[in-house]
C-alpha cells in the first residue's frame, strides 16, 4: 500500500471529527500565522538595495559625496554607515574636478546639498528640519519626492515640504525664514519624501534653504556634505575605489545592483572581523524558533495521540487485513500530513493577509517608508516546511505507539498501553544531562555560541519527554495512599501513558518556555538596573534648555529660570551651579572646552574617561553635594575642596598631585582645524577614582578659581528633592512660560517597571497557553477515558466521584508537567540570559547577570495546575456527556 | 488434498507464575479446502486463542501453525501480515469495518495493502460484494448499513483476492437469528466454492452449517465429530 489509502482514512477521519481537527489545525496554524506575518512585515519594512537606489538617488547613475577630508573605504553599498575614513588628511579639499577627472567627459553632475536647519516660529518655538537642496524639476531627481499637493518649486526661493512638515507650520503659502539665507523660502507644494515617513523635510533649489558658509568639503565635523547626482556614465567598482582614494564616497547604481563580492554581508564580515553581537542575537532568535517549533509539536501531540487511540480499532482491523506495522504508522502520520498541510497553508495565507492588514498600522511606528508590500517566499516556504515538520513530529510518537499495539488486545477491548521500555528514561536522563552540559558549554568563552545553546535546549526538551512516562508512573505509585478519585486518576494516567505523556509534555513545554523567557527577561532587567549610570541622585536633576546665546550672555536667563523654578515648587531646593567662564572665544562661534592634564612626572596616565565637554564640565562649589558620587569618594573630595584643592575625577589613578587645567579653542580655518590651548593654569589637586560617569570632570573651590583668574559664572541649575512627576511637570510648565525649550530633567533611576510589564505579559500569555494546553489535553484524555468513566458510574460512582476523578487527572497532568517544565526551562533560560547580559564592547566585561523570577515560577507551578483542576472539576459534569463519541 | 490450515500440537501459555494460564494445551487441528469446521466450547476454553494463532496474530508457546504448507514461526511480523493479506480472512462478532471507509473500500483494503492499485482493488472488491449479494451498498459507510449487511461485507473482505481460509469468531453473536442464518449461509457458500472455514460459535444450531465440529475445553480438544446433517436445514438439526 502506498500513502493513498492512509491519506484517505486520515482525511475522512479529520472530517468525521471536526472539533478535534479544528483544535489541531489551530494549534499548528496559529504559530505559523504569527511567524509568517512577522516575517512578511519585517521584510516589507526593510528597504532592499534596489529600492534604496531609487530613494537615495532618483534616476541618477550614482551619488557622490565627501564627508572627511581623507581617503576613504566603503562597502559596495555605502549607505547605512558602511563607510569610513582611512589614511591621512588630504592636502586639497575634495572637489568636483576630481570626480570629473575620474568619470570622464561624458559624466554630468547635478548638485545636491543637505543640512539640518533650525528656525524659530512666531512663538519662538524651535523647529528643526532637513533641508534638501536639489533641482526637483530635473529628470534625474525622479523618485526622490512624490508630490501630493500644490506644485514643484519653480522660482529660486520656492520649496516643497514633506507631509508631516505641514503640521509643524509649513503649509502651502507659508514663509520660512532661515538665518543666513537672504530671502525667505515659500512653500508651494506638499508630498512624500522617498525615504522618511515621519521626518520634517524641505526641498528647494540650491541656495534657497542652506546658508552659504563659504568653502565646502573641508572635512570639518559639523559641515554638511555636498552631494552630486551623476548621469551619463555607468560608475564601476574601480571608479568607486579611485574616488575613494580622492576622499569621495560613491553610491553607484551599477555596483549596488551587481556587487563585486559574492555577498555584501560577507564583505562586511570580512572587513569588520565578524560580529559577536550578531552571534548573541542569533542565539536568542534560534532559541525562540526552536522553542516555538517544540511548542507546536507538543501542543498538537496530545491531539494526535488521542486521534491514534481513537483509531486503535481501525489500526487493529488494518493489521487483521494484513497491514504491516509500517502501514499502520502511516495511517496516523497521514493525519499529521493532512492536518499539518492544511494548517500551514492556512497559517501562511492568513499570516500574509494579517501582515497586509497591519502594514499601515506598523508603518506609523517606523520613520522610514516601508518598501512595497512583499511576500518573502524565500522565508515563508521554510517556515511552512517547519510547521509541517513539527506537525509530523507531533504525530510520530503516537504513530509509533499505535503501530506497536497488539491487535488482538484491541479487538478484545483491552486498552492498557504496553509497558515502557526501561531504556527510555535512561536515554532521557542522558539527554537532559547533555542539555545542561551543552548550555553550560555554550555560554563559556568570550561570546555565546548559538548552536550549542539551541541544541542543548532541544536535547533537554526531548530528554524531558522521555523522562515523563517514568515520572507519571512514579506519581501513580506515590498516589496509592490517597483517596479513591486521586488514586484512580493516577492509576488511569499511568496505565494510559499514550495520552497522558503528550499532555504532560505539552504543559511542560509551555511552562519551560515561560520559565526560560522569564529568566531571560528578568536577567536582562537585572543587567539594566545594575549597570545603570546615574546622572544625579534619584529625585535630583537639573534644568535643561537651549539658549540662543552662550556663556555669560546666557547667565541672566538661567538665573531667571532658577527663580521661576523655586517659585513654582517651594519645597524643591534650587541651586545655581557655577563654572569658570570660557570667555569671548565661545561667543564667537568657536568650539571651546576645558581639558585637565594630569600627566605629571612623565607618567602617561592615558585619557580620562570623561574628558571634554562645555563650560559645565568644570564645577565651582564648596562641596560635592550636587554631584552624584559614591559616599567614600564624596568624603575625600569634600575634604580636598575644604582644604582649597581641586578634585579631579578619573578612572586611572588616585592621589594628590598637580594638574594643568587648560582652555582649548578649536577653530575651523579654510582647510584646517586649529586646536590651541589659550589658557593654562596649574592647580593642586586630588585625583579620585569614580565608577561610572561623574557629571563633571573636575571641581574646584571658588577661592582657588578666583585666585587663578577663573571667573565663576552660572552655567546650570541643580534641582534637589523633586519627589514626584507632578512637581516635575509643574516646574517644567513654569519654565516654559519663559522659554519653550526649557525643561526640568529629573533622575528617576532605572525604570525596571517597563520590563516588569513584559514579564507580566509573558506570564499571562504563558498562563493562558498553559491553561489552554492543559485543558485541551485533559479533555482529550477524558474523552478517551470515557468508557472507563462510564464503567465507573455504572458501578455506582456518583457524578461527584466522576468529577473528582476528572479534576484529579487535570491536577496530575498540570502539576507533573509544570514541575518538569520549570526544571527544564532553566536550561534555555540560563542560556538566553547569559547571552543577553554578557558584557559587550560598549558596556565592558561585566556580567553575565542572572536573575531568576521565583515568584513567577512558583506561581505557575503551584497555582496553574490548581486552576486547571478547578476548571475541569467545575465543568466536568456538564462537559463529559458532550465529548465527541470515540468509536 | 493438502490442509489449508494445520495446527500441530500447539500450546499457548499466557502470563507467568501465579497469573499463568494455558489457553491451549497441545492442540492439533486441520481445515481442508471446501470444509467448514465449527469450534465450540465454554467461555475461556481457548477458541479465540486458536483463531488468533491460526491467523498469525498470536504466536504459539510451542508447536507449529502451517497455512497452505507455510510454517508461520519462520516468518516475521511483516511476513505474517503478508500471509493475512493473501491467504487468511477474519470475521469478528462486531465492529469489523473501518468507519472512515465505504463498504467497497473496506473490502478492497487487503488488496490495497498488498499493493493493488485503487481501481484494481475496487474491481476485486465489487466481485466479492456481488458474491455476498450486497453490491448495492458498495458506496455506503458502515454506519449507514445494518448489522447483517456489515457482517456480509466483512465476509466479502475475508475472501477478497482469492483467499482460501476464513476465520470467523462468533460472527453472528450480535445479530438476530434470521440475519445470523443469512450470514452463515454466505459463509457456507464460500466454503462450497473451495475455501476452508473455521467458525467459532456458542450455539449448537450454528454448528449444523459445518462439516465437522471440534470441541474445546480448558485448552484441550475433547471431542471431534462430523456434524450430523451436513448442511441441510439447520433448524432440523437443532438438538445438537
Ligand atoms: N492476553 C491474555 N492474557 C492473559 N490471559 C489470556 C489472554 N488471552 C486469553 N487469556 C486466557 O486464555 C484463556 C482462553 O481465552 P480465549 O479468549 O481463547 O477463550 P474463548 O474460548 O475465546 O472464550 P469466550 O467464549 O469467552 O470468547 C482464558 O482463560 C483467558 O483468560
Ligand atoms: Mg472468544
Amino acid at each position: 500500500m502506498r500513502w493513498g489509502f492512509a491519506l484517505r482514512i486520515a482525511a475522512r477521519d479529520a472530517l468525521r471529527h471536526k472539533l478535534r481537527s479544528l483544535l489541531v489545525l489551530t494549534m499548528i496554524a496559529l504559530p505559523v500565522l504569527v511567524v509568517s506575518a512577522a516575517i512578511t512585515l519585517v521584510v516589507t519594512s526593510q528597504v532592499s538595495g534596489q529600492e534604496r537606489i531609487e530613494r537615495k538617488m532618483g534616476a541618477a547613475e550614482a551619488l557622490v559625496w565627501s564627508e572627511y577630508r581623507k581617503p576613504v573605504d566603503q562597502a559596495p553599498d555605502p549607505f547605512d554607515w558602511e563607510r569610513w575614513p582611512v589614511g591621512d588628511r588630504l592636502a586639497e579639499a575634495p572637489d568636483l574636478t576630481d570626480v570629473a577627472a575620474v568619470l570622464g567627459p561624458d559624466a554630468h553632475f547635478v548638485e545636491r546639498r543637505t543640512e539640518r536647519v533650525e528656525v524659530r516660529d512666531s512663538d519662538k518655538r524651535l523647529i528643526s528640519f532637513t533641508a534638501d537642496e536639489v533641482d526637483l524639476t530635473h529628470p534625474i531627481t525622479r523618485g526622490l519626492f512624490e508630490l501630493t499637493q500644490g506644485r514643484l518649486p519653480a522660482g529660486a526661493h520656492e520649496v516643497v515640504v514633506s507631509e508631516p512638515s505641514v503640521e509643524a507650520g509649513f503649509a502651502i503659502g507659508a514663509r520660512i525664514e532661515i538665518p543666513g539665507v537672504e530671502e525667505p523660502a515659500v512653500v508651494v507644494g506638499v508630498g512624500n519624501d522617498a525615504t522618511t515617513y515621519d521626518g520634517l523635510k524641505v526641498f528647494g533649489p540650491i541656495g534657497s534653504l542652506i546658508a552659504d558658509t563659504g568653502p565646502r568639503n573641508t572635512g570639518a565635523s559639523d559641515e554638511a556634505p555636498q552631494v552630486w547626482l551623476v548621469e551619463g556614465v555607468e560608475v564601476t567598482w574601480s571608479d568607486v575605489q579611485e574616488l575613494n582614494e580622492r576622499g569621495f564616497f560613491v553610491g553607484s547604481r551599477a555596483v549596488i545592483e551587481d556587487p563585486p563580492f559574492a555577498s555584501a554581508a560577507s564583505w562586511v564580515q570580512d572587513a569588520t572581523g565578524g560580529g559577536g553581537d550578531q552571534a548573541e542575537t542569533l542565539t536568542v532568535v534560534l532559541l525562540v524558533i526552536v522553542m516555538a517549533l517544540l511548542e507546536v509539536a507538543l501542543l498538537a501531540g496530545p491531539a494526535f495521540a488521542v486521534n491514534a487511540r481513537s483509531q486503535a480499532r481501525t489500526l487493529a482491523l488494518v493489521a487483521m487485513a494484513g497491514g504491516t506495522p509500517r502501514q499502520a504508522r502511516r495511517v496516523i502520520l497521514a493525519a499529521g500530513l493532512v492536518l499539518g498541510t492544511l494548517a500551514t497553508a492556512l497559517g501562511l495565507v492568513l499570516g500574509v493577509a494579517t501582515a497586509r492588514v497591519f502594514q499601515p498600522l506598523v508603518q506609523r511606528f517606523n520613520g522610514e517608508w516601508f518598501g512595497p508590500f512583499e511576500v518573502p517566499w524565500g522565508w515563508l516556504v521554510p517556515v511552512a516546511v517547519f510547521g509541517l515538520l513539527s506537525a509530523l513530529a507531533a504525530a510520530v510518537v503516537p504513530a509509533w505507539l499505535a503501530s506497536r499495539q497488539d491487535p488482538v488486545a484491541v479487538m478484545a477491548g483491552r486498552r492498557a498501553d504496553a509497558a515502557p521500555d526501561p531504556r527510555t528514561p535512561v536515554l532521557g536522563l542522558v539527554l537532559l544531562l547533555i542539555g545542561v552540559a551543552g548550555a553550560w558549554f555554550g555560554t563559556q568563552g568570550d561570546y555565546t555560541s548559538a548552536v550549542p545553546v539551541a541544541a542543548s535546549a532541544v536535547a533537554a526538551m526531548v530528554g524531558m519527554i522521555l523522562v515523563a512516562p517514568v515520572l507519571v508512573t512514579t506519581v501513580a505509585r506515590l498516589a496509592r495512599p490517597l483517596p479513591l478519585p486521586v488514586r484512580y486518576a493516577a492509576r488511569d494516567a499511568s496505565r494510559h501513558r499514550g495520552r497522558t505523556v503528550p499532555a504532560v509534555a505539552a504543559v511542560a513545554a509551555t511552562v519551560a518556555g515561560v520559565v526560560a523567557i522569564g529568566i531571560a527577561v528578568a536577567s536582562d532587567d537585572k543587567e539594566y538596573v545594575e549597570t545603570y549610570i546615574y546622572a544625579h541622585a534619584v529625585g535630583d536633576g537639573q534644568i535643561i534648555w537651549s539658549p540662543e546665546e552662550e556663556g555669560r550672555d546666557a547667565e541672566a536667563g538661567l538665573i531667571a529660570l532658577a527663580e521661576v523654578a523655586g517659585k513654582a515648587a517651594p519645597e524643591v531646593e534650587v541651586t545655581p551651579m557655577l563654572s569658570p567662564d570660557l570667555g569671548e572665544a565661545e561667543r564667537e562661534g568657536d568650539y571651546v572646552y576645558w581639558e585637565v592634564d594630569h600627566d605629571v612626572e612623565g607618567n602617561d596616565l592615558g585619557p580620562m574617561s570623561h574628558g571634554g565637554g562645555g563650560a559645565s564640565s568644570i564645577g565651582i562649589a564648596p562641596d560635592t553635594s550636587h554631584v552624584y558620587l559614591s559616599e567614600d569618594v564624596r568624603e575625600r573630595a569634600d575634604e580636598a575642596l575644604a582644604a582649597g584643592r581641586a578634585v579631579v575625577f578619573t578612572d586611572q589613578v588616585e592621589g594628590e598631585r598637580d594638574v594643568v587645567l587648560s582652555r582649548v579653542v578649536e577653530r575651523d580655518y579654510e582647510d584646517e582645524v586649529a586646536r590651541t590651548p589659550d589658557l593654562e593654569v596649574a592647580l593642586p589637586a586630588l585625583l579620585v577614582r569614580t565608577e561610572g560617569v561623574a557629571s563633571v570632570i573636575a571641581m574646584l573651590p571658588e577661592e582657588l578659581a578666583r585666585d587663578r583668574g577663573l571667573e565663576p559664572i552660572v552655567t546650570g541649575v541643580h534641582l534637589s528633592g523633586v519627589a514626584d512627576e507632578e512637581t516635575q511637570q509643574l516646574i517644567t510648565k513654569a519654565l516654559q512660560q519663559i522659554d519653550p525649550t526649557a525643561e526640568a530633567w529629573i533622575e528617576r533611576g532605572p525604570r525596571s517597571q517597563e520590563w516588569q510589564t513584559v514579564l507580566l505579559v509573558v506570564a499571562v500569555a504563558g498562563a493562558v497557553l498553559m491553561l489552554a494546553g492543559t485543558l485541551t489535553a485533559t479533555f482529550l484524555a477524558l474523552s478517551d477515558a470515557r468508557p472507563d468513566l462510564a464503567t465507573l458510574s455504572a458501578v455506582g460512582g456518583a457524578p461527584r466521584t466522576r468529577r473528582a476523578v476528572a479534576g484529579s487527572y487535570a491536577l496530575l497532568v498540570g502539576a507533573t508537567g509544570a514541575v518538569l517544565g520549570a526544571a527544564v526551562g532553566f536550561v534555555p533560560g540560563l542560556g538566553m540570559a547569559s547571552a543577553l547580559t554578557r558584557g559587550d564592547l560598549y558596556s565592558g566585561n561585566s556580567g553575565p547577570y542572572i536573575d531568576i523570577p521565583w515568584l513567577l515560577i512558583v506561581s505557575i507551578v503551584v497555582l496553574l495546575p490548581l486552576l486547571t483542576a478547578a476548571i475541569v472539576w467545575v465543568s466536568a459534569r456538564s462537559r463529559l456527556p458532550l465529548v465527541t463519541r470515540i468509536e | 488434498m493438502t490442509a489449508v490450515l494445520h495446527l500441530d500440537n500447539v500450546t499457548r501459555v499466557h502470563g507467568e507464575g501465579a497469573t499463568r494460564v494455558a489457553a491451549l494445551r497441545g492442540v492439533s487441528f486441520t481445515a481442508r479446502p471446501g470444509e467448514l469446521v465449527a469450534v465450540m466450547g465454554p467461555s475461556g476454553s481457548g477458541k479465540s486463542t486458536l483463531l488468533n494463532l491460526a491467523g498469525g496474530l498470536d504466536t504459539p508457546t510451542s508447536g507449529s501453525v502451517l497455512i497452505e504448507g507455510v510454517d508461520l514461526s519462520g516468518l516475521d511480523v511483516a511476513g505474517r501480515a503478508r500471509v493475512r493479506r493473501t491467504s487468511v480472512g477474519y470475521v469478528f462478532q462486531d465492529y469489523n469495518l473501518i468507519p472512515a471507509l465505504t463498504a467497497a473500500e473496506n473490502v478492497a483494503l487487503p488488496r490495497e495493502l498488498d499493493g493493488d492499485s485503487r481501481k484494481e482493488a475496487r474491481e476485486k472488491a465489487m466481485i466479492a460484494l456481488e458474491r455476498v449479494g450486497i453490491a448495492e451498498v458498495a458506496d455506503r459507510f458502515p454506519d449507514e448499513m445494518s448489522g447483517g449487511q456489515q457482517q456480509r461485507v466483512a465476509i466479502a473482505r475475508s475472501v477478497v483476492g482469492e483467499r482460501r481460509l476464513i476465520l470467523a469468531d462468533e460472527p453472528t453473536g450480535a445479530l438476530d437469528t434470521e440475519t445470523g442464518e443469512e450470514v452463515l449461509r454466505v459463509l457456507r457458500d464460500f466454503c462450497d466454492a473451495g475455501a476452508a472455514g473455521v467458525l467459532v460459535t456458542h450455539e449448537a444450531r450454528h454448528a449444523g452449517w459445518a462439516d465437522r465440529v471440534v470441541f474445546l475445553r480448558d485448552g484441550l480438544v475433547v471431542d471431534e465429530a462430523a456434524a450430523s446433517g451436513a448442511y441441510g436445514d439447520p433448524l432440523e438439526q437443532g438438538a445438537l
